[in-house]
């Protein structure tokens, strides 16, 4: 697969999961809209690949944390939408307070080393 | 937890899932397209982007976690298949196993039911017996005195509470029906609290009902409430009598309740005297107890706090307690005397278990030959990429398919197999009680597939490792030609140790058979055709008096001598096997203290009985009727004892004086032959009897009688003689002598049996596993032999060669296999005991025999290999 373009960064592991989540807060979107959500959102920085993004999202199918029913694209395409179950959206309560715990933990130590 | 359930759900819609991936991932993948411009180069950077679209697929479902389930599945599916594609094969090795699962199976259900029971009490592991133990003279399991227990059931720290029984307590039960004897047991009062039983209908014992006075009350077996009661549900409160006195019916005990080591029908309370016990009480040591431990101890410390209280007892006590210690055990240990038992189970499990091993070699080496066909298969498998492991995988699902099927057909053929165990053991009341829970059971189940699962294993791990590490392009290249495993030093290995192994079993089978059945032909020393016997128990308060006993059998014995069919009646204390020793002093020897006078069996016999079991008089005279009270008292003895007691000399007209309740001297009037007294391979023992005039007779006596032929009358008649004088006496136990020995013997028969049909089996296994190398290996050579008999060979030459090579691969086998059954004759000696093993006839005996059947089975295909016609074998190549 050709060479990486040098902006784009790695999902730092374990994130994914909550990045998708917290892109579905905004409302129910598909596999392909979740990619380019994150992509765009992260102004080019974050690429999804599709080999973690389609395991990422049956893992949360597993865990009860979003669920998925096809529907209409916008282009009239048949498409499968995923949308945050309750239990997801605390799951992503959590995780998103533990990230941010973390990253100032982090922040914390690069400032005063 | 929620987890597990959505897994399990798309469990059954994997179809959809993948459906659904493929089609999302496929829309993702335009809308990439699209958004790069709907371009055919948008179009394959797209592609690429994503990558393997498979792959993305799988990873996307192993999230699942059921990808091992699926190529589980899979490898079932194919290995299905492949079994189905070669139904003999399947039919062959299924069949195979089966029997040796079956007789394992078969087996582990009388180990499970006679030896891993537990007992039908609450919580059984408190519960414990607690015995008198003699190192001195060897008795490990002894009753323990009245006074004993009542001491320790006060002083000890271990038990919530100790009870004791009197388990020779039977009752004459008269009334409606035909008076009956019925096997009892007395109880103290808290028994049954001890155990934990409570009653099925009614109650069980109140505390104070094993006191003077209150002691008349009866609680009845299930099985005697059903049978003498006809399960009358108003039985409780009824009055029933018991050896002629009123006892009422307080309770029956549930139908699951059996006594551990007795056999009782019926229980009444035991009274022990609380004051003043008689001057030898400490020596009657004839009651059992059982107690529940408290929490907190175990049998660790129960042992040491009874020991402690033995050593209290024989500190202070010398005279009666003097080597006498306690000892407690479980109730299984208890129950089954598991020196005889266990011993004869084990080597029995043991002979299953080889007659397995040989079962899964015969199976591994057809396996192997089949390897030898699927090498290729496999070779393409590996070289399609398939890892090594999914290659074993595979093959040992297919082995586990054939244990399966093997596994429930042998379950099924158990489950046929047990009722027929069932009766075979129930050779005796006692016996056929405990074989009642020989069943399938769910250890029995646990086992069969445990070992289904391990001869899986066994026979389908090395099959498996050897195929997949062929080398595939090898294998690919010699193009079907099926080259280096069908030499397989593998299962020349496999054949060898079968023949070894068999020849191990074989041995010891015939070794256990020929030292049994050297015990079972041995001779009676008396003729037990045509004799019946009949337990009659004077013990009800009319036969106080001795001589009210004596004119009773006086009668009774008359009107039996007179009856046509009866050729001589006569009565004695005891029959053959159950014959007590007693202790004896001979005039003009110094005395000596009790405990270290000669034994000998003794017999209080009438002078009919002599004739009925025909034992031969060899000198001096018989009983007489005129031996009667008032006459000199007079003793016969057998040649043993003369042999014994007075070497060299005539011992008539010695005196000798036997310790009973009247010893007095009596004057050696005869000498009679040997008669086995007992049942067990042990050295002929001394007897001496008294006539049954001149000492006052046990309460429990038995008839016998000589018929003149085999019929049902004498049953009958000895019957009607017997009620004719005492319409309330019952009469027990009636049956031929030569049951009697059955009872004894049909234990040894059928081990023997048993044993026999393993050997055999393991001979058959042997056989066929030779066989099928050797069919197999001269089918692989067709060939070359064709190519012989061209240059010249003779069928001759071919018959001579193939032969040659089986019987050098058997020989060496069987040398191995006599080295490895050399040391079997000490082994089976020292657990066998008290049986003696002669082995030098069967040692050599087995090697012969197991060739020559082995011969028979390569002779088979040998003579196919000399018929081979070279024009075919040739062409066919």
């Amino acid at each position: 697969m050709g060479a990486r373009d040098p902006r784009r960064a790695e999902i730092p592991p374990g994130t994914l999961d909550m990045l998708i989540l917290k892109t579905l807060s905004r409302g129910h979107m598909h596999g392909y809209g979740i990619a380019e959500h994150i992509h765009q959102m992260s102004e080019d920085v974050l690429e999804v690949e599709e080999g973690s993004l389609y395991p990422a999202l049956q893992r949360l199918l597993i865990q009860g944390w979003v669920s998925a029913e096809w529907g209409q694209s916008e282009n009239n395409r048949r498409a499968r939408y995923y949308r945050l179950t309750r239990a997801g959206r605390k799951q992503l309560d959590q995780e998103l307070s533990e990230f941010n715990r973390v990253i100032r933990a982090i922040g914390r130590v690069i400032r005063t080393a | 937890m929620n987890g597990f359930w959505r897994r399990l759900s798309i469990l059954f819609r994997r179809g959809r899932v993948d459906r659904d991936l493929e089609e999302e991932m496929r829309f993702h993948l335009e809308m990439k397209a699209q958004a790069g411009g709907g371009t055919e180069e948008a179009r394959y950077k797209a592609q690429r982007e994503f990558g393997n679209l498979m792959l993305t697929k799988e990873t996307s479902r192993e999230m699942w976690g059921w990808v091992w389930l699926e190529t589980l599945v899979q490898d079932l599916r194919y290995g299905a298949r492949m079994l189905r594609k070669d139904p003999g094969f399947t039919f062959v090795a299924t069949a195979t196993l089966s029997l040796g699962i079956a007789v394992n199976s078969s087996i582990f259900s009388v180990i499970s039911g006679c030896l891993l029971n537990k007992p039908a009490v609450e919580d059984p592991d408190r519960v414990v017996a607690v015995v008198s133990t003699n190192a001195a003279r060897s008795l490990d399991r002894q009753g323990v005195s009245a006074v004993d227990f009542q001491a320790w059931r006060r002083a000890n720290h271990v038990f919530a509470d100790l009870a004791a029984v009197d388990p020779y307590r039977d009752f004459s039960l008269t009334g409606a029906g035909e008076p009956e004897r019925i096997t009892g047991m007395r109880v103290t009062a808290n028994y049954f609290e001890v155990l934990g039983v409570p009653a099925f209908l009614g109650r069980t014992f109140l505390a104070g009902e094993d006191q003077p006075g209150r002691d008349h009350v009866v609680a009845l077996a299930y099985s005697l409430w059903r049978r003498r009661f006809a399960s009358d549900p108003k039985i409780i409160g009824k009055t029933v009598t018991l050896d002629g006195e009123k006892y009422v019916v307080i309770g029956v005990l549930p139908a699951s309740f059996r006594q551990v080591a007795f056999l009782p029908r019926l229980w009444t309370p035991l009274v022990l005297a609380s004051q003043d016990p008689k001057p030898n009480a400490r020596d009657a040591r004839d009651v059992r107890l059982f107690g529940r431990l408290k929490r907190g101890a175990d049998l660790q410390r129960a042992r040491a706090d009874m020991s402690g209280l033995a050593r209290r007892a024989e500190e202070t006590y010398p005279a009666s307690e003097k080597g006498w210690g306690a000892n407690v055990m479980t109730l299984q240990e208890y129950g089954i005397e598991e020196d005889v038992i266990r011993p004869g189970l084990l080597l029995l499990m043991a002979a299953v278990v080889l007659v397995l091993i040989l079962a899964c070699a015969n199976i591994a080496n057809l396996l192997l030959s089949r390897a030898a066909k699927r090498q290729q298969e496999m070779a393409i498998r590996t070289a399609m990429g398939a890892r090594r492991l999914r290659v074993i995988r595979q093959l040992l699902v297919e082995s586990l398919l054939i244990a399966l099927i093997g596994g429930c057909a042998g379950l099924v053929a158990a489950y046929l197999c047990i009722p027929v165990l069932r009766s075979m053991i129930g050779f005796n009341d006692y016996v056929s009680e405990i074989a009642r829970d020989i069943q399938l059971d769910s250890r029995v189940l646990a086992f069969t597939s445990l070992i289904s699962m391990g001869a899986a294993l066994l026979f389908g791990l090395a099959p498996a490792m050897r195929v997949s590490a062929a080398d595939p392009q090898n294998t690919l290249r010699k193009g079907g030609r099926t080259g280096d495993l069908s030499r397989g030093r593998g299962r020349n290995v496999l054949v060898g140790g079968e023949i070894a192994l068999a020849m191990v079993l074989v041995t010891g089978a015939g070794l256990i058979i020929k030292a049994t059945a050297e015990e079972l032909s041995a001779d009676f020393g008396f003729d037990p055709k045509h004799v019946l016997i009949a337990a009659v128990s004077l013990t009800d308060a009319r036969y106080r008096e001795p001589a009210r006993r004596y004119a009773f059998f006086q009668n009774v014995v008359e009107k039996l001598g007179a009856l046509p069919v009866v050729e001589a009646a006569g009565i004695t204390n005891a029959v053959p096997f159950t014959v007590e020793r007693r202790s004896f002093s001979i005039q003009g020897q110094p005395e000596v203290p009790a405990a270290e006078r000669p034994k000998a069996r003794y017999f209080l016999v009438s002078p009919g009985h002599f004739r009925v079991l025909s034992i031969p008089l060899l000198r001096g005279r018989p009983f007489r009727e005129t031996d009667t009270a008032q006459a000199p008292r007079a003793a016969i003895v057998n040649r043993v004892f003369a042999e014994r007691f007075f070497p060299g000399h005539n011992p008539l007209g010695h005196r000798i004086r036997v310790d009973h309740d009247a010893p007095g001297w009596s004057e050696i009037v005869g000498v009679v032959g040997n008669i086995k007294s007992f049942y067990g391979p042990k050295e002929e023992d001394a007897q001496v009897y008294e006539p049954y005039l001149q000492v006052p007779t046990e309460p429990e006596m038995w008839l016998t009688l000589r018929a003149t032929g085999d019929s049902n009358l004498p049953a009958r008649a000895l019957r009607s003689a017997v009620w004719s004088v005492d319409p309330d006496q019952p009469i027990a136990s009636v049956r031929t002598i030569s049951r009697l020995i059955d009872e004894q013997q049909a234990g040894d028969y059928v081990f023997d049996a048993l044993l026999g049909i393993f050997g055999a089996m393991a001979m058959v296994l042997a056989a066929v596993g030779i066989y099928g190398v050797v069919a197999y290996a001269v089918a692989q050579r067709t060939h070359e032999i064709g190519i012989r008999m061209a240059l010249g060979a003779s069928r001759g030459d071919v018959l001579r060669s193939v032969i040659c090579k089986g019987m050098l691969l058997a020989l060496g086998s069987a040398a191995v296999g006599v080295i490895l059954a050399a040391p079997l004759p000490k082994l089976l000696e020292s657990v066998l005991q008290p049986f003696q093993v002669h082995g030098l006839g069967i040692l050599i005996g087995v090697p012969p025999l197991l060739l020559l059947v082995v011969l028979i089975a390569i002779y088979i295909p040998a003579s196919r290999a000399a018929r081979v016609d070279p024009m075919e074998a040739l062409r066919y190549e």
